[in-house]
Formats: structure tokens, sequence, C-alpha cells
């Protein structure tokens, strides 16, 4: 419990610091590439091309998902995931990559994961602001169920964070962390939703009852559902309950370790 | 009376030596204890550091004096023992914390915003360190091209730059040249001059003797002497003329007996130490404070039984209600997949009703589709498994006859759905 607080309030006196770091090193980490911060665009847009021609052509053959068009409805999710899924991967290595950094200064080890899910924000805000032109093009109508985003983007930053602070700390501890995670990631891509609906999927019900309850899909179908006029979030409140208690209970374990052992932490690695 | 900046009272650190990272994972969960070979690279310091004051640390290769820098810097948690450290620390050491791949000044800015300055404060203190460093037009090359001397210069000049309460430097000065040693010892002086407090670690003695007022001497792990620079460096520069005599076996020798001492070391040992010599005394450390300061430091906190109290709650709900869901999933009204076939049961019975009434209206005579007359046959219902062509199969037509005669089934068949079967034999006949 105390754990949880320490890290929150070490999170919330380097806020500041925390933007411009991100800030920073995005700049920094584009600056040696011609198209420079295009890329942050480019990337995803490329990876859009490919699953509509494989899923959206192929496997949909041009239908309707969920009452949208399958690129709407594609789109909207593979830019959360896109983004989920670098900061889940980039969260993990964070602390165990800048080792070098902080081993000779007093640093607030914990705010590196915010660190690093704040510098793939912009690549979410740019990719999502196509997405929504893209949904603008096709028709989608702009309800008054759109204010969602603003709760699944904080349900989406709290789970980032929860997991950041683990999987960093894990990765320091075991190195195989961080691999293990790479592959369930590989397999979540296709799990959650993101380029096939899997409600409408052949499986089991038990199957799609446990697949359900992953809150990377609870968080994708939640941004869905706010552009694409589905429910109010609360209405699915079973989901929604699941779905916080899972990032708590992450979050007070990733804590919990954090703070045991990040003094031990340049032993360690 | 002047202020403690550092106190360290019976600072003792313990390294693992193990042999594999299978190992290491046990003993950080606990699982393995007192198996794996130790190493004591202290064991059992103690001193005072003053403020204003500027404090050499000597000895030979793997004496410890690294160690007592990580562990004040904080870099490291020692063993056993406390420490206190008052004020911010900066420590310099070659080539740490340098990025390899951004330029000089990319890693001035990014170490200065680490450290919590604004972006108004990084611009100014930014060209000050660049202007100390003097590196000229390297500052905007990447780190990865610089000489040794060069990014020492770098890393302290962002180091001092810091303005910090207790600088220590470890070993860095020794690659700069003279302009730049020159340089540093006069920010140092300066820096001491300010009230600051200096912690130099290194071989040089000569550099030790112009910077440092007091040295402390460390041998394998142990305070071998701290006093006045002049009187230790003296007795040390006699040791190491007496040790450099040695044969190369003889030498050897007196490594492996103080090494064996270091692996054979444990807190018990410290105390029968302190029984024998008056260390105790000299820092004032009385019974219930030594008994304190033998025990190890636990690193980080166990969980309070509140904090248990929680997480077995959010653990039994986490379970309770992931299993709930899951058994409940099928039947959930909220579920979105159940919403999901609710919408698509809806569509079927719309169609399914339009259907029904074009077969009412006008299938029920002859009909006329692209030169092909059409009956209707039959009606079929949609299953699970089924696909438009195994139904077509079923009743001898073809797939395209069967979509003609159903163009209310827009884009994908849900179960459940009625076709239309028309009847194409009769129009053969």
């Amino acid at each position: 419990m105390n754990d949880m607080i320490i890290v929150l309030k070490e999170q919330l006196k380097n806020l500041g610091m925390i933007f411009r770091v991100s800030k920073y090193e995005e700049r920094a980490t584009y600056q040696s590439h011609y198209l420079g911060i295009l890329w942050e665009v480019l990337n995803p847009i490329i990876q859009v091309g490919i699953y509509y021609l494989i899923f959206g052509l192929g496997f949909y053959g041009g239908r309707q998902v969920e009452g949208a068009p399958f690129i709407v409805w594609m789109m909207i999710g593979l830019s959360v995931w896109l983004f989920m899924n670098s900061a889940i991967l980039g969260t993990s290595n964070s602390i165990f990559q800048k080792m070098y950094l902080i081993s000779k200064m007093n640093f607030p080890v914990s705010v590196l994961p915010s660190i690093n899910i704040a510098s793939n924000l912009t690549a979410f805000f740019a990719m999502f602001g196509v997405t929504i032109v893209v949904a603008l093009s096709q028709n989608v109508i702009i309800t008054f169920k759109w204010i969602q985003f603003v709760y699944f983007f904080i349900c989406m930053i709290a789970f980032l964070f929860s997991l950041g602070i683990f999987s960093a700390t894990m990765t320091v501890l075991i190195r195989d962390y961080h691999m293990i995670l790479q592959s369930i990631v590989r397999v979540l891509l296709y799990l959650s939703g993101v380029i096939w609906n899997i409600k409408d999927a052949n499986f089991p019900v038990l199957f799609k009852a446990i697949l359900e309850l992953n809150p990377i899909f609870y968080i994708i179908d939640g941004f869905r559902a706010a552009l694409l006029s589905g429910d109010w979030f609360w209405v699915d409140y079973q989901h929604l309950i699941f779905f916080w208690a899972i990032t708590l209970l992450t979050f007070f374990v990733g804590a919990h370790l954090h703070v045991k052992f990040r003094a031990r932490f340049v032993d360690l690695s | 009376m002047k202020k403690v900046k550092v106190r360290a009272r019976l600072l003792t650190k313990e390294f693992d030596l193990f042999k594999n990272r299978t190992e290491q994972i046990k003993s950080i969960f606990a699982l393995k204890k007192d198996k794996v070979p130790k190493f004591w690279a202290l064991k059992g310091v103690s001193f005072d550091i003053y403020e204003g004051e500027a404090v050499g640390i000597v000895g030979i290769n793997g004496s410890g004096k690294s160690t007592i820098s990580n562990v004040i810097s904080k870099v490291i948690p020692q063993t056993s023992g406390t420490l206190e450290v008052n004020g911010k620390v900066s420590v310099i050491a070659i080539g740490a914390g340098l990025n390899g791949r951004l330029t000089g000044r990319e890693n001035i800015r990014l170490k200065a915003l680490m450290m919590g300055l604004t972006n108004k404060q990084v611009d100014q203190v930014e060209e000050q360190i660049i202007e100390f460093a003097d590196l000229g037009a390297f500052i905007d090359q990447p780190v990865k091209n610089y000489s040794s001397g060069m990014r020492s210069r770098l890393g302290f000049s962002i180091a001092i730059h810091q303005n910090p309460d207790i600088l220590i430097i470890d070993e860095a000065l020794s690659v700069g040249d003279q302009t730049f040693y020159q340089k540093c010892i006069e920010k140092m002086v300066e820096f001491k001059n300010n009230g600051k407090t200096i912690i130099f670690v290194s071989h040089a003695l000569g550099q030790v003797e112009a910077l440092c007022d007091r040295t402390i001497w460390m041998h394998y792990g142990d305070l071998r002497e701290d006093g006045p620079t002049s009187e230790v460096l003296a007795h040390y520069r006699e040791f190491t003329k007496k040790f450099n005599a040695l044969s190369v076996a003889e030498r050897r020798k007196y490594q492996q007996k103080f090494k064996n001492n270091q692996t054979a070391f444990n807190l018990g040992k410290l105390d029968q130490r302190l029984a024998s010599d008056n260390e105790t005394e000299d820092f004032q450390i009385d019974d219930k404070q030594k008994k304190m300061l033998l025990k190890r430091t636990k690193t980080g906190q166990g969980l309070s039984f509140f904090s248990w109290i929680i997480f077995l709650a959010l653990m039994a709900f986490c379970i309770f209600f992931g299993t709930h869901s899951v058994t409940s999933f099928a039947h959930d009204p909220n579920n979105p997949t159940v919403v999901a076939q609710r919408k698509l049961a809806v569509v079927v019975k719309r169609e399914n009703k339009a259907a029904k009434k074009a077969n009412s209206n006008s299938w029920s005579q002859n009909q006329k589709i692209n030169g092909t007359n059409y009956r209707i046959k039959d009606m079929y219902s949609f299953q699970k498994g089924d696909t438009m062509q195994k139904i077509a199969d079923k009743y001898h037509i073809t797939f395209k006859q069967l979509q003609e005669a159903n163009p209310q089934v827009a884009g994908r068949i849900k179960l459940g759905q009625i076709l239309l079967i028309p009847d194409v034999q009769h129009e053969k006949k």
C-alpha cells in the first residue's frame, strides 16, 4: 500500500521532468533519420495497409464489422494497439536500458516507465488523428458518446503504467522476462481483437469469455464502442470492475517489487 | 562546529559471487541462502566527512575504494552499518552516464533534464558546461567518437555544474591532460571554499596531495589509516615501496592472504575485531548501537499486515470476479458478445420477415429473373456449419441461382436466416 503511494508521489513530483525528458528523447530518436518525426505516422500507415490488404480484403472480403467499415473498425483498434504494444515493450526495457545513465546519479527510477509511455504518446495522437479523419470520411457520425475517449484513455494509461512498473522491475531482476513478454505480446495482437473480431469468431463460449477478460481487449473494444456508437462504458460493468481490479493488482505487485528491489538494481543488473 | 556531510558507521559490503543467473535469481527471492561464496569488499568502515573538506581515498587495486564511492552515492546499498549523507551527491567516473550514440550537447541536455531542470534552466547551464568542457567542434559529435580524455572532460563538466553538495571523483581525472587538470583543480578549490565537500578517489598521489587535506587509506576492505594527507601518504608510500620490493611469489602470497580474509569474513568476525580495537570508543558507539549496526540492512520493506490484507483481497476479488464473468458469460445481458448476437438476431428476424413477405407476394407464382424461371420450392433455415455452396448442392442448384433467389441476404449469412430455395428443375422440364 505504502509502495503504491511512494511510486505515485514520485510520478506527480516529477511530472514536468517526465514530459521534458520524453519530448527530448523522442526528438533525439528521430534526429538521425531524413524523414524524422514523419516516421511516427508513416510506420503505422504501412502496417494499416498490410493488415487492410490481408484482413480487410482477404479475410473479411470488404464486409462491415460491427456496423462499421472494416478500415475504420481496424484503424481504431490498430492505433490503440500499436501504442500499447510499443509502450508495453518499451516500459519493460526502460530501467534496464537506462542503467548506465542512472547508476551514477540520484534519480527517481520509477519515472522511467512513465517517460517511455509519454514518449510514445505523440505517435498515438498522430495515428488516432488519422483514424478519426478516415472514420469521418467513411460517414461515421460524431456522437456524444465520443467523450468516452477520455475514460478509455485514462484506463489505457493506468494499465500501461501498472504493467510498466511491474515489467521494468522484473526485467532487471530476470532478463528472460522481457523475452517472454515479447512472445506474449506477439500473440496478443491476434487474441485482443485488433485486426479481426473475436466476438463473432467460431470459438467455444468459454474460450471467448476468457479472451474478453483481457485488459487490452477491454481497452480496444472500449475505444471502438466510444467512436462507433456502442454502449456506454458503464453498461458492461462486469468487465469494467474486473479491468480495474486487475490493473490495481498489477500496480500493487509492481510497486512493491520496485520499491523493495530498486536499491539493489545496480547490484542485480 | 563543522557540519557532518557523510557519516559512516561500521559499513560493510558483501558481494555474492554467483556462478550463474539461476543462483542469483534464487537468492533474489530468498529461496537459497548462504551457499553462494561471498566476498566482503568493505569490512566495517567508520568515518566522518565534514563540510568544506576534501578527502582523498587511496589504496591498492581491490581495496574497496570504488565500493565506498558507490555506497556513498547510493548506487549500491551497504550490507550492514549506517550511512548518513547530508546533501546532493554527484559522481564523476570515467565515461559514466554518457550515451555513446548521442552527441555531447545532447548528453548534456538529457542529463540536465533528468536532474529536473526546466528547459530554460537547461539552456543556461548548457552554455556553461560546453564552455568548461572546451571540446570545440566535437561537442556536436556522437560521444562514441570521443577520446577517453574528452569523455572525462565532458563528464567532469556535467557533474560539477549539477551544483552538488558532495562531489565524488572516482579516478576520473587521471586521463585528462595537464591544462584541463589544472582547470579542474581550480574549480575544486573554489568548490571547497564554498563549503562543499569533495571525495577524491585516486591512484595519483600527487593529485591527492595537491587537493586533499585529509586522506583515508583503504586496505583490502579495512580502513587502515585516516588522517592528514602528508602523514597517511608517507605511510602509504612506504608500504608500496616495501610491497613492490617483494618477489612476485611473495606478493601473490600476501594478496592471497588478504583475499581469503575477505572471503571468510562475516559480521561475527567484525564483532570480535571491535572487541579488540578501539573503533567503538573512537566513534562513540555504545553496545546498543553496535548491536544494531551489526545487523544486516534489509533492502526494501516487507509487506505490512494491512498491505497483505489489501493484496489478498484484491487477489480474491480478481479471481472471484474473473470466474464469475466467465461462467455467466453466455447469458450476461450486458456482455458485448451477447449484445452483438442480440443485434444480429434482430437483423435476421427483419430479413426473414422480408423474405417471407416476398415469398407470399411474388414467389407463389413463377417469376423470371435474368432469363431464368424461378418458383419457390422450399425454405431453408441457415444452420451452424452450413455454407451457401452446401445448401445449393443439397437442392441440386448452383450457387449463383441460390444467390439470385435471395437478394435479401446482404453480406454474411447469419444463423437462423431463412433462404429461399428456387425450383429450377421445373423450368428445364
